[in-house]
């Protein structure tokens, strides 16, 4: 059994070498699974998509590689302030503050809340296991429907 | 599948017939002026409605049309090119510009070559995307009389090499003094690029005439002026905190006094961070940087509040020497403010008082103003000329005939299949990723009165010729996607030269050379010819 799984993901790899390559090879199973979280994605139709978060990630990358619908617009280079999610509080309050070059994205954010920050500067970390993640509303109709943001 | 690609395929040979192969299924066309952020936007949520929504599914047409022989609009040419990171997202719009379901058609200007009109035959939706192309002024004497007032606009657009401002020269090698009115983003920008060293910009993709003109600049002082009080200023806090603590050899310079401010100025800061922020920048500088040693080579970037300008002067209206035959600027007259009003709406008024108080000549020999932007009317199209934008409620465009524009939705009538998004639909705010959710909106409601429209079974398939067709019959030389990626290219080639991103081509004349895919024979007095140049 885990040397067949362990075959089959060696021969996704060779079928679509350029969607793996940045994965490290000769992973044992066992190991692999210790170093990831549980993370929750909340979608804005309000589905729940749960995933296994490898430790070092970032959200948007993770957010990218699991088809979630999170917008890098300057591929996390702290230039826009597309990639802004809504933590759970318990999650919020784990993390260090948000650094200037964050923040100063962050007044930019549209339906900026208290537990807001930028997917491209939250990283994966073994304390922030079961972290719920909120997308913001996609457009102002949205907010109207129900969403209140508590700006400021 | 076949039927698709030999389509695709016939339409790049240009062969007209081949635009409805697909008659039987009725296709949802769409038409998007303009080809900035926000219609990247547009057409990556267009493109996303596509996939989840089966009735719109497989028939979608996006024809995206730009004034420019080169798409992005201000990614291009409004973005500065010290600020490469946020051009990080031209790769995403390279790729939805190259969709198969995504045609490009640079150097078509609507109301040149295509009427509004027309297009609303051709198409289901025309989605107006056109952006700020205005520019609000001073109104004030000597603003179009002297040489050496710009508008902030053009000198954006002419270091970041747009072909329309390449002509430009800015005498920076005898200018010591530059006035900038205006305190918003752009602004920063203009003072930023001004005072930088022009070291830091030689690697960057700036345009090498500005390069040029920056090279032998002796500035010594910028004075960037706003009429309302530090509390007000526009600009974000990363433009700002960038000016006064990150760029080498400008040494930002304040009064005192002026950062001063009222009751009424703290209930303002309490309801929005990121003016707080911004204040809070200003004040933590100016502290800091009254106790550090001066440097006495640096530029000073002097961020002054309170002032109107009254008037460009070319002479000192003091002395015996009278420059006025000549109109060239050489002051900038100003009167001291003050803000009345409640919080959120205050306003400047001038301050009566002792001349000498209230007063203040600025030397200058170059002033620009910086705002704001506004948008630019098309013909046939409702305009609201006060606040520069196109009357429009989540998108839709609001008949010119209804009888007040904050009336109740019930009263309102709506261009039919006429829409507007990004600047042009909110005013000139927000960043790039702010048109995500404006395009969004108004992609919603294309989509929804697309729907309706095929629910009811009112849908009429526009039996109208291709667009492509209309073009070459007009031979209009316009430039397609592929022309586009020749221009890229070769951009890219020249700057690998210089060890740059790119170098950008700063006329029209190379780049339709390049660009264009047959060539407009009143022009080059050429019978045109279909197939793409090599």
């Amino acid at each position: 059994m885990w040397t067949c799984r362990a075959t089959t993901r060696n021969l996704i790899r060779r079928l679509f070498p350029r969607r793996y390559s940045h994965m490290r090879q000769y992973v044992s199973e066992p190991q692999a699974q210790k170093e990831t979280i549980r993370i929750t994605f909340v979608l804005q139709d309000g589905t729940k998509k749960e995933i296994e978060a490898p430790i070092g990630k970032h959200i948007l990358e993770l957010a990218h590689e699991h088809d979630i619908d999170l917008e890098g617009a300057c591929e996390g280079s702290l230039a826009c302030s597309t990639c802004h999610v809504y933590l759970d509080e318990k999650s919020y309050n784990k993390l260090p503050e948000p650094s200037d070059d964050e923040n100063d994205m962050l007044d930019l954010a549209f339906g900026l809340t208290e537990y807001s920050r930028l997917g491209c500067q939250v990283v994966a970390s073994p304390e922030l296991d079961g972290m719920v993640i909120t997308l913001p509303p996609a457009t102002r109709n949205m907010m109207v429907d129900g969403h209140v943001s508590k700006h400021h | 599948m076949f039927g698709g690609h030999l389509c695709r395929l016939l339409k790049q040979l240009c062969k007209p017939m081949c635009a409805y192969t697909n008659q039987a299924t009725p296709e949802f066309r769409t038409c998007i002026v303009g080809s900035g952020p926000a219609a990247m936007y547009t057409i990556e949520s267009l493109l996303r409605f596509q996939a989840t929504d089966p009735l719109v599914s497989k028939r979608l047409v996006i024809d995206v049309l730009e004034k420019l022989p080169t798409p992005f609009g201000l990614l291009r040419y409004g973005v500065a090119p010290d600020h490469p990171e946020v051009r990080n997202v031209e790769g995403k719009f390279q790729d939805l510009l190259s969709h198969p379901q995504v045609r490009f058609f640079g150097n078509v200007e609507v109301g040149r070559d295509v009427s509004v009109s027309e297009l609303r035959n051709l198409y289901d939706a025309v989605i107006l995307a056109a952006g700020c192309q205005e520019e609000r002024k001073l109104e004030i004497p000597g603003e179009n009389t002297l040489s050496g007032i710009y508008s902030a606009r053009d000198f954006v657009a002419w270091y970041c090499g747009h072909p329309d401002y390449s002509h430009l020269w800015f005498d920076f090698s005898s200018t010591k003094d530059v006035v900038i009115i205006g305190q918003g983003n752009v602004a920063l920008d203009v003072a930023r690029i001004i005072g930088k060293q022009v070291e830091s910009l030689r690697v960057t993709d700036i345009s090498s005439v500005a390069l040029d003109c920056l090279a032998n600049s002796v500035v010594q002082n910028i004075h960037v002026i706003g009429r309302r009080g530090p509390v007000q200023a526009s600009w974000t806090a990363k433009e700002l905190r960038e000016c006064l603590f990150s760029v080498k050899g400008l040494q930002p310079c304040f009064e005192k006094q002026e950062l001063v401010i009222s009751d009424v100025d703290r209930e303002e800061l309490n309801t929005s961070r990121t003016t707080r922020r911004c204040y809070d920048l200003l004040t933590k500088c100016f502290s800091e940087r009254s106790v550090s040693q001066q440097d006495l080579f640096a530029r000073k970037l002097y961020l002054r509040f309170l002032w109107t300008p009254v008037a460009f002067l070319s002479h000192d209206q003091n002395s015996e020497i009278d420059f006025a035959g000549e109109h060239i600027l050489r002051f900038t007259q100003l009167r001291r403010n003050r803000l009345t009003g409640s919080s959120g709406k205050q306003k400047a008024v001038l301050v009566e008082g002792p001349l000498g108080d209230v007063n203040w000549k600025q030397q200058c020999e170059l002033a620009f103003r910086s705002i704001g932007y506004k948008g630019k009317s098309f013909e046939e199209v409702p305009f609201d000329e006060k606040t520069g934008i196109v009357p429009n409620k989540w998108g839709r465009v609001i008949s010119r005939t209804s009888p007040s524009l904050n009336s109740v939705a019930e009263t309102e009538s709506y261009e039919t299949g006429l829409y507007v998004v990004g600047w042009l639909k909110r005013g000139p705010t927000g960043i790039i990723g702010s048109n995500k959710w404006d395009a969004e909106e108004t992609v919603k409601t294309v989509v929804d009165d697309f729907l309706s429209k095929v629910k009811v079974n009112r849908y009429e398939l526009s039996q109208g010729e291709d667009l492509l067709t209309l073009l070459l019959s007009r031979n209009v030389a316009f430039v397609d996607f592929k022309g586009w990626k020749r221009i890229d290219e070769e951009e890219r080639r020249r700057g690998k030269r210089r060890g740059i991103e790119r170098e950008k081509m700063l006329t029209w004349e190379e780049l339709l050379e390049f660009g264009a895919v047959c060539t407009r024979s009143k022009t080059y007095g050429t019978e045109s010819e279909l197939l793409p140049k090599k």
